[in-house]
């Protein structure tokens, strides 16, 4: 009997999704790993799911640690959902599940059936817009230093000092004020909203969204995401209730990416909304209708 | 056709300034292997450790996230002497991490084979101290606090116990952040760290981020660090200048008595650190720039002690400071009498150059890596040297990587890293940095094979599929010179 792919907090962290065919059980592709009752090779009949990187897998020869239990056949074609293992001169993941691969599991795989590297974008997406405490669609209207933090620094540096800890790997936060167009979660109802975020490059907060005035789309927005000690440590100020952050890279999501993020956020409210109708969702919908007719 | 070139040529190599690299022959390898050959990640601030119980035993760092987002962060390990690199996921770190880990500097015990190490971890950026039984095993977390910077280990074995020391700039230390954690016996099943205070002085609030620490066998311990004296500019605004004191402490009971660090007394003020250099000026960078090469810059420090039996007192050290016309200028200096005098005079400086790593082999030959901008405007390029001496009057100049310093355009800061790493296991050196990928010949003047796919004739690195052109990016570059 083939296991269905576990649930949970495993199945979560498989982000390279592949459907492939194995080639030989007991084997590898790497001289660093030895073969054993749990190896396998599989060759990668098409990506489903996949960063970048690895986006180009399909037609190679991989190892695939099978999970304890785990049994396969040779010439059976599955589906694998994945976590890395060896990176070599060949690739070898574990394994986290596999299922059949039928038709329509492989077509129900991937949220972008083409695109294995949207299709991890958009569940990306989905399981931030799942944990975010507000999400809003609307456009940022200025973006500015944090009020007490810039009377600091002008002061201490009349002084000839420095108000702040001296690390390379400080946020240097901004705060961008958001114009609300709708609420897609959260209870909270304003016209604007106020969101902190990093705005230095260091190799820390580089991902983090960079907010500019102007830009328009999904901001998913949480409270709290650094602990008070960790702000005090980065910053002059602690973040205040009810302050937003901003710092994962799929904190911000263009328009197009509304109605996913819609039900991924319905699904985690404690009741759920019906399908945004507003003003922001219209004007996702009429683009998309836009772009299968070709213009934009 | 993906070509991969093995070209190390030691009959190339570029001997400068006298001194030959007698008998050398040097390898350099791009570390990236063959499964990741899409990758454009900006791979910086590298380090490595030998394991000298089994010196074909390699494992390198880097700000390189697991592919595939797991929990560990990887290494780059080599099981053959630094000929193949693999990745293996061993650093605790998050599910879903682009980033793997924050800073990262890791030592093996010399006997043994455990490794040790310091990060600042994903995400919190607290700084953990880590053990792992061997290089292949997943690191355990022995202690974790925050506010902290720029973990740097070293680790010695000796009468079947690991030294550990970790360099650390510790804010909650504040105003003296520069602090070392030491454990007398990192093998017992909780080792417990103590967090030595190094600076004695007051500071301009703190420390700068780099604390070396270095061990010799019979138990004299040193560590260097920037004494932070003064400020002037801003942070945020990128104009920060800071004065500050160049700083050697000694401990000659292994840092384990009860007031560590003080062996060493500077006659001017009394206090225990030796004043190497004082009120001199770096700049502290938010961010690189085009007329910084895009690296930023924040000061550099490397010390190393003479290993061998009775050399104790043989320490040399380089460190760096912002004078006209250099945007940071390496000096390399002496001390014969255990740190208490250093000549006034460099023995070796390096104008526009930053990143310095000292070593020292098993008969005493000093090893500096650093990395030099030179040129101007689009010209600039990142020069990576190993100069090589054997006495530090003369210094032989392998050049290892030269290449353009406008591209690729850093992804974030540090393009190149806040430092590289050197060390020595017997007579050989070991060594790592991060540049520019790009295969061309003429940027590796030494010679160097590449795991990944790429296309020297056409200069393209190129996919797993052997045909799709990849851009190019930061990697880590692995060298080796036999001594």
């Amino acid at each position: 009997m083939t296991p269905a792919p576990r649930p949970g907090a495993l199945a979560a962290q498989a982000r390279f999704v592949f459907q492939g065919t194995i080639k030989n059980v007991r084997a590898t592709t790497l001289k660093s790993v030895p073969a054993s009752a749990r190896t396998v090779v599989a060759r990668v009949d098409r990506v489903i799911q996949a960063p970048e990187t690895l986006s180009g897998y399909a037609g190679h020869d991989i190892t695939v640690e099978l999970a304890p239990g785990e049994r396969v056949r040779q010439g059976q074609t599955l589906i694998f959902q994945t976590t890395g293992w060896i990176f070599g001169d060949s690739l070898a993941v574990r394994s986290v599940g596999h299922e059949e691969a039928t038709t329509p599991k492989v077509a129900g795989a991937a949220v972008h059936p083409e695109d294995p590297v949207g299709s991890l974008q958009a569940r990306e997406a989905m399981t931030q817009a799942s944990q975010a405490d507000l999400i809003v669609t609307g456009r940022v209207r200025s973006v500015r230093v944090p009020n007490a933090e810039a009377q600091a620094r002008a002061k201490a540096m009349a002084a000839g000092s420095t108000a702040e800890r001296i690390s390379e790997h400080a946020p240097v936060w901004h705060e961008a004020v958001i114009d609300v167009d709708e609420t897609h979660k959260g209870a909270e109802r304003r016209k604007q909203v106020v969101v902190r975020f990093p705005s230095s490059t260091d190799v820390r907060w580089y991902q983090a969204p960079k907010f500019q005035a102007g830009q328009e789309g999904v901001f998913l927005l949480h409270k709290q995401q650094i602990s008070p000690t960790t702000a005090r440590a980065a910053a002059l100020t602690t973040l205040k209730a009810p302050e937003y952050t901003a710092l994962h890279p799929s904190d911000f999501q263009p328009l197009e990416r509304l109605p996913q993020i819609q039900l991924a956020a319905d699904a985690s409210a404690a009741e759920p909304k019906p399908p945004a109708t507003g003003t922001a969702a219209r004007r996702a919908r009429s683009r998309r209708r836009r772009r299968s007719k070709g213009g934009r | 056709m993906a070509a991969r070139r093995r070209s190390s040529r030691a009959g190339r190599r570029i001997a400068r300034g006298g001194a030959k690299l007698a008998g050398g022959q040097v390898l350099v390898i791009n570390m990236v292997p063959r499964s990741l050959s899409s990758e454009t990640n900006q791979d910086s601030e590298p380090s490595i450790t030998v394991n000298p119980a089994r010196p074909r035993e390699i494992v390198g760092t880097a700000f390189t996230g697991d592919p595939m987002g797991g929990p560990l962060a990887p290494v780059y390990l080599s099981s053959d002497g630094g000929n193949t690199w693999r990745l293996n996921s061993v650093v605790p770190s998050r599910a879903g991490s682009a980033l793997g880990t924050g800073d990262i500097s890791l030592a093996f015990g010399t006997t043994g084979h455990r490794l040790y190490g310091g990060i600042l971890r994903d995400p919190s950026f607290n700084f953990e101290t880590l053990r792992g039984t061997n290089a292949m095993a997943a690191m355990q977390t022995l202690a974790s606090r925050p506010d902290n910077d720029q973990p740097f280990t070293h680790a010695i074995s000796k009468s079947g116990r690991d030294r550990v020391y970790i360099g650390n700039n510790d804010f909650q230390a504040g105003p003296q952040t520069a602090t070392v954690d030491i454990t007398a016996n990192g093998r017992v099943a909780n080792p417990a760290f103590r967090s030595i205070r190094i600076e004695p002085r007051a500071t301009a609030g703190q420390d700068g981020p780099q604390i070396r620490p270095v061990a010799h066998p019979d138990g004299t311990a040193y560590a260097a660090y920037y004494g932070w004296r003064a400020q002037s500019g801003s942070f945020p605004g990128n104009t920060l200048v800071v004065t500050t004191d160049v700083v050697v402490v000694r401990d000659d009971p292994a840092g384990l008595g009860a007031n560590p660090f003080r062996s060493l007394v500077e006659p001017s003020d009394g206090l225990p650190g030796r004043l190497v250099a004082r009120n001199v000026r770096i700049p502290f960078n938010r961010n690189g720039s085009s007329s910084t090469g895009q690296q930023r810059l924040g000061g550099t420090l490397s010390m190393a002690v003479d290993r061998r039996p009775g050399r104790s007192g043989t320490v040399y050290l380089a460190w760096a400071d912002q004078a006209p016309g250099s945007i940071l200028t390496i000096h390399v200096r002496c001390s014969t009498d255990r740190g208490v005098t250093w000549p006034a005079a460099d023995l070796l400086t390096v104008l526009n150059a930053t990143n310095a790593a000292l070593a020292i082999n098993s008969v005493g030959a000093i090893g500096l890596l650093c990395q030099q901008l030179t040129g101007t405007g689009a010209t600039r390029r990142w020069v990576t040297h190993f100069r090589l001496s054997s006495n530090g009057a003369s210094w032989a100049d392998l050049v290892l990587c030269t290449a353009p310093a406008s591209t690729p355009a850093k992804t974030f800061d540090p393009y190149l890293g806040d430092y590289d790493h050197l060390v020595a296991v017997g007579r050989d050196f070991y060594g790592i940095f991060s540049a520019n990928n790009t295969p061309d010949q003429a940027n590796f003047p030494n010679g160097v094979v590449y795991q990944r796919n790429a296309d020297f004739a056409t200069r393209r690195l190129l996919a797993l599929d052997g045909t799709t052109p990849v851009a190019p990016s930061i990697d880590p570059f692995f060298f080796k010179v036999k001594g």
